[in-house]
């Protein structure tokens, strides 16, 4: 963990199709993002993600999600805001995941000031490594979004 | 809903039971008010672990098992690497299984502490879920999350990472730690017990419904310490055997609702409780003074047999395997190389080690090349299924006057007495009462 003003997580399995998308954002973004923005790869733990974005105030959350949406489709949450849908939950660490995490952390009065969700939805969580097609240009425009707020030092959109 | 008092019939779905591993139902009847019937079905899709792994090199049975359960996939690489040790004729000693033992522990604290503080505990103080307790309750989740990153940290330490560990391996380990890398644990660690400690005595603050049973307790015993990754398996009605006889003892069994085997003992078929309470059981004696003292100050005695309070037991092991875990970090030695040479032989190698959930069997046959001919792996939820069922068909006839959302919600905390592990047996639970 660092101190590091802003935090990306970019959250998922490299091994499981498109739930690796979070993990390949977050490795594109590394050494592209500006000086003091960390970007960190992250299984979706409940307990580790609380602890690893503690001491972050500006944390965007990057995931792919199962909602029955089309595939690629991107979705955009303040969770600063508003809670993330049960149905984007992807974990089944008991059945306690992304949500659960940012809900608890909201409960405890550790949830960072300003968080985002960026979530795609995926098509294939399957054993094996690479994104589906639509996946692979939704990713594209995911990193472009991000390096973009970033430069420009706005909030991403939600 | 119908009248629960009525002779008509009463069907309760529930689509979703939160706070267990993996996808389930269960399927209650009841005639005139009696209770005909009980079944606990997995439905998750059999996985066929067992059937990859022949063909496979014997040195890859830790990490293809590992990917079983991402809730204990430290149990899967211990029990498949003893097992692989065994056929081979190797002993792995000194500090390579001393740090087996931190690594085990690192899974017992992770494990334990999201049972108890996030999926049981909720049960007790009538919450829905963790983050509805959090509320009323910061202090024991904060104490819980704390406790989880401690084990996350070992894990990640000893296993390269939390999820999945890739570190071990047959004959030892690919890295193993510097003696700063254990002591920066230190700090941590004396904290930890303090918060362990503390949940021990926040856990016997619950209340329990009365339900002692005569269990039939299976778990490993070892010579000198609480058991890990080594013992005899033995029981408290006169097993006691080597782990090389274990299918002499117990059977799997094809159950038609359910794609989960279920393990029972021979020759009678009785079902069996493997586990927290098992272990503590048979094992008291094998405990330090301190935390035999913290479990009598928490109201247990040497054997616990009310299931409900073992969310106690696995307090009581979560302070142990924290100062074991620091016993191991003060003590250690680093060994002379990572990993000792094991070279194939033609054999069949048994292992049997303590999952979080209780006994985790493994049989491997392999040939002079290593490579795997045949494979079997019992987990601990497919040797509990029965027992399960058991404990429902006696305490589902305490309750029956109440609604059918009150004998779900029941029903529910009594299945995850267990902490079962559906993923592993085979994911939820749907639960039908059939009153017709």
């Amino acid at each position: 963990m660092t101190d590091a003003p802003v935090l990306i997580l970019g959250i998922g399995n490299r091994y499981r199709g498109d739930d690796a998308f979070g993990c390949i954002v977050a490795g594109e973004l590394t050494g592209r993002v500006p000086q003091g923005v960390t970007c960190i790869e992250h299984d979706g733990e409940p307990a580790g993600l609380i602890a690893c974005w503690r001491g972050h105030e500006d944390v965007i959350l990057i995931d792919a999600v199962s909602s029955g949406a089309e595939a690629g489709e991107i979705f955009r949450f303040d969770l600063a805001q508003k809670m993330l849908p049960e149905e984007f939950n992807l974990y089944s660490t008991h059945a306690f995941g992304v949500p659960q995490a940012v809900e608890l952390a909201r409960a405890l009065g550790k949830l960072p000031r300003d968080i985002r969700f960026i979530g795609v939805e995926g098509e294939n969580f399957d054993a094996g490594e690479g994104l589906s097609p639509a996946l692979s240009e939704a990713k594209d425009a995911v990193v472009a979004e991000v390096l973009n707020a970033l430069k420009s030092r706005k909030s991403i959109h939600a | 809903m119908s009248d629960p008092h009525g002779g008509g019939t009463r069907t309760i779905k529930v689509d979703y039971l939160a706070r267990v591993e993996g996808e389930g139902a269960m399927y209650i009847k009841v005639r005139d008010n009696v209770l005909e019937d009980v079944k606990l079905k997995i439905f998750e899709p059999p996985r066929f672990f067992e059937g990859l792994l022949r063909g496979r090199d014997f040195t890859e049975a830790p990490d293809i098992t590992a990917r079983i359960c991402g809730i204990c996939p430290i149990a899967y690489q211990m029990s498949a690497i003893h097992a692989m040790e065994n056929a081979c004729g190797v002993r792995v000693d000194g500090a390579l299984r001393e740090l087996r033992r931190l690594f085990y522990c690192g899974e017992w604290i992770s494990s334990h502490t999201l049972h108890i503080h996030m999926l049981h505990a909720p049960d007790f103080l009538g919450y829905p879920s963790a983050v509805e307790m959090a509320k009323d309750h910061p202090e024991a989740v904060e104490r819980g999350l704390a406790l989880k990153k401690t084990g996350n940290d070992i894990v990640s330490l000893m296993g390269g990472r939390e999820i999945h560990p890739v570190n071990a391996r047959v004959g030892g380990f690919y890295r193993v730690p510097a003696r700063s890398e254990l002591s920066a644990l230190r700090e941590e660690l004396l904290h930890a017990r303090e918060l362990a400690l503390e949940t021990v005595k926040w856990t016997a603050t619950l209340d329990f419904p009365e339900f002692n049973q005569d269990y039939t307790f299976v778990a490993l015993r070892h010579e000198d310490e609480y058991p890990m990754n080594e013992g005899r398996v033995v029981s408290n009605k006169g097993l006691d055997i080597d782990v090389s006889d274990y299918d002499d003892h117990f059977e799997e069994q094809h159950v038609d609702y359910t794609n989960a085997l279920h393990c029972v003992m021979k020759p009678d078929g009785n079902c069996y409780h493997v586990g927290p309470m098992a272990r503590y059981a048979l094992n008291f004696d094998r405990l330090p003074d301190e935390i035999r003292n913290a479990a009598k100050a928490a109201g247990l005695g040497p054997v616990c047999t009310n299931p409900f309070q073992s969310i106690t037991v696995r307090a009581v092991e979560v302070l142990y395997a924290v100062t074991e875990a620091l016993r191991i970090v003060d003590d250690y030695d680093p060994p002379q190389q990572s990993a000792i040479d094991v070279r194939p032989k033609a054999a069949t190698g048994f292992a049997a080690t303590e999952a979080p959930r209780g006994l985790l069997y493994h049989r491997y046959t392999i040939d002079d090349d290593g490579v795997i001919k045949d494979a079997n792996i019992v987990p601990p939820t497919s040797q509990n299924q029965k027992m399960i069922e058991d404990d429902l068909r006696r305490f589902v006839p305490t309750c029956l006057d109440k609604a059918d959302d009150e004998i779900q919600y029941v029903s529910e905390q009594a299945i995850r007495n267990y902490d079962p592990c559906i993923s592993c047996a085979t994911h939820f639970l749907k639960l039908e009462v059939d009153r017709g």
